[in-house]
């Protein structure tokens, strides 16, 4: 099993396509360092200017926490598309340049290889997550240095002390990491049933935006089916900046991600051990 | 008497919806041979492999392979098989050395560079390991196809159409390799092929089939020569041999002439009553030379079936 799965590492490490999202988080990333090292103050004080009417704030507000923070919520909107470019091509990419034939007749079990790509696709997403959190967090604390951490959520704010943070950013990465795992296994199990990877790729992006538009907008009758997608337990890393962490609320989230990972991984290892491979 | 049967397929089909791709097809295949498995496009020859290669599920029937059941033997029997399906793709990203690298690691072995460099060679494409597999020609895909299906060494080897792409001298050398792999390495081949002189030329045993089902299996010398041969006679006299041929029975079974050329459709055994015939009557015979097309064999088998 680790053979093939180094193996699905090699092949994602050789593919430039997996490169784009390490490129496109390095890009945003230093878009907003730079934007907030310019900008910064300005752009703080227009979101505290009421809690200043009330609160006097002392210290450094800008600082490498608040920096991650607020790359957090930005690029975990975008992070799905990022793994999906990689995910949705493991099995429909060998499926359409023919290899599938080849790997399929290897002795080796077709439950082997789906279990092989889903390591490796996770493997990426994880490193994908770390490269996300050594950057923003790492090169924001380097420009602009530790301090205790503002957040601002729609009814409350929290502050949390500057060694108060790193275990709340180490959990929301690995959060994000089981969130992006179910994008992962979601639009792997599209790519075992087509022969493109364009399709997996924009049915999960699709899938992505529909559910958290549904889980964002206050009609009852959304309200009704928000429970049940991942997406809307997607956001739960959030709650990591909550005070105190409402554990259960957190724990249950988690338990219905790794329920969509187990589900999406069960449909394809079910459809692609019955599947007749005639491209 | 023949070895013990390679691969034993019995009653095997596949449907996909109404269409019987593989209707109760029974073949065998002997240890040593070159089994040469022909017919016309949609016959069921991929349908076939692919059900040899468990890339396809049989709706109904056995497949043995080394004398063990595919589905309950699937990891055991793969390990002795190298193969080629149809168009010979590999990851285009990656070298054909780390094409061929990766192969044999998903069949549990870690080839030696070395031994990658010599077959690489072997297919004709030294000098070009390290090259991304995407700036090879479709003949070299070819033959890095070929390479692939020996890099872990295995017992017997499917081939489904392993000359589309190459040139004649490509042709040639697979054909050779085919030859090598069974006189030297004792190597079993299983031949798909729609370039019937290839099968005609190497293989000991065959089968045709015709809309999945099999028309006829066996010898291919023992199938070719119960039927008639085109015989050709050249003679010192052409006028004189028309005229005699015109004025006799022969004529019904000339089918070709040119100057002192002819060609006769007769049996084996009606050979030296031709010449006879033609001795008697005082033409000097230069040559007689026969030849059983597997051709019109095949087409006259498949037209037959149809």
């Amino acid at each position: 099993m680790w053979s093939l799965v180094s193996i699905e590492l090699y092949k994602i490490i050789r593919r430039p396509r997996s490169y784009i999202g390490f490129a496109a988080i390095a890009a945003i990333v230093a878009a907003i360092h730079l934007a907030m090292y310019i900008d910064g103050p300005g752009y703080v004080s227009f979101f505290i200017q009421q809690l200043e009417q009330s609160f006097s704030i002392q210290g450094k507000i800008i600082n490498g926490n608040l920096v991650t923070w607020l790359i957090l919520q930005t690029l975990i909107v975008q992070m799905p598309l990022l793994v999906a470019l990689v995910t949705g091509d493991l099995l429909s990419g060998e499926s359409a340049s023919g290899t599938i034939r080849l790997l399929a007749t290897k002795p080796v079990s077709r439950s082997t290889i789906i279990m092989a790509k889903f390591l490796a696709g996770n493997i990426y997403t994880v490193v994908l997550v770390v490269w996300l959190g050594l950057i923003s967090l790492g090169v924001g604390l380097l420009i602009f240095g530790n301090g205790d951490l503002i957040v601002l959520n729609s009814n409350h704010i929290s502050i949390f002390r500057a060694d108060d943070t790193m275990w709340r950013f180490g959990a929301a990465l690995l959060i994000a990491c089981l969130s992006l795992s179910v994008v992962a296994t979601f639009s792997s199990m599209l790519s075992a049933y087509t022969d493109n990877s364009i399709g997996p790729i924009v049915t999960t992006m699709a899938v992505v935006i529909i559910f958290t538009i549904i889980g964002t907008m206050e009609f009852p009758l959304f309200e009704k089916i928000s429970p049940f997608p991942f997406t809307t337990h997607m956001v739960i890393w959030r709650g990591m900046f909550d005070d105190p962490v409402d554990w259960r609320h957190v724990t249950a989230s988690v338990m219905v991600l790794i329920g969509h990972i187990a589900l999406f991984l069960g449909i394809t290892l079910a459809h692609f051990n019955r599947k007749d491979i005639l491209n | 008497m023949h070895p013990l049967p390679i691969i034993e397929l019995r009653h095997l089909s596949k449907t996909f919806g109404d269409l019987h791709a593989v209707d109760d097809l029974n073949l065998d295949v002997f240890e040593g041979d070159i089994f040469g498995f022909l017919g016309p496009n949609g016959a069921g020859k991929s349908t076939t492999i692919r059900m040899m290669l468990s890339l396809v599920k049989p709706s109904e029937g056995l497949i043995s392979i080394f004398g063990k059941e595919l589905n309950q033997n699937r990891h055991e029997i793969l390990q002795r098989i190298g193969c080629i399906i149809e168009d010979p793709d590999f990851y285009l990203y990656l070298s054909g050395e780390k094409n061929l690298d990766l192969f044999a690691r998903l069949s549990g072995k870690s080839p030696e560079t070395k031994k990658i460099h010599e077959l690489m060679e072997l297919v004709g494409l030294k000098g070009r390991e390290q090259d991304k597999v995407k700036t090879y020609s479709h003949g070299m895909k070819q033959r890095l196809g070929i390479a692939q299906t020996l890099i872990h060494d295995p017992d017997l080897i499917i081939l489904d159409e392993p000359t589309t792409g190459l040139d004649p001298q490509g042709i040639i050398d697979v054909r050779n390799l085919i030859l090598h792999l069974k006189n030297d390495l004792r190597k079993t081949i299983f031949l798909s092929s729609h370039l019937l002189h290839e099968v005609e030329q190497i293989a000991t045993r065959m089968a045709i089939i015709n809309k999945g089902k099999a028309v006829v299996q066996g010898n291919v010398s023992e199938l070719l020569s119960t039927h008639d041969l085109n015989v050709s006679v050249e003679v010192d006299n052409g006028e004189r041999m028309n005229s005699l041929i015109s004025s006799s029975a022969w004529q019904h079974k000339l089918i070709k002439k040119s100057g002192g050329h002819f060609e006769f459709r007769i049996s084996k055994e009606e050979i030296p009553v031709l010449n006879q015939f033609l001795n008697g009557a005082g033409l000097a015979i230069y040559g007689t030379s026969y030849r059983r097309n597997l051709e019109d064999y095949f087409l006259k088998l498949t037209q037959d079936a149809s």
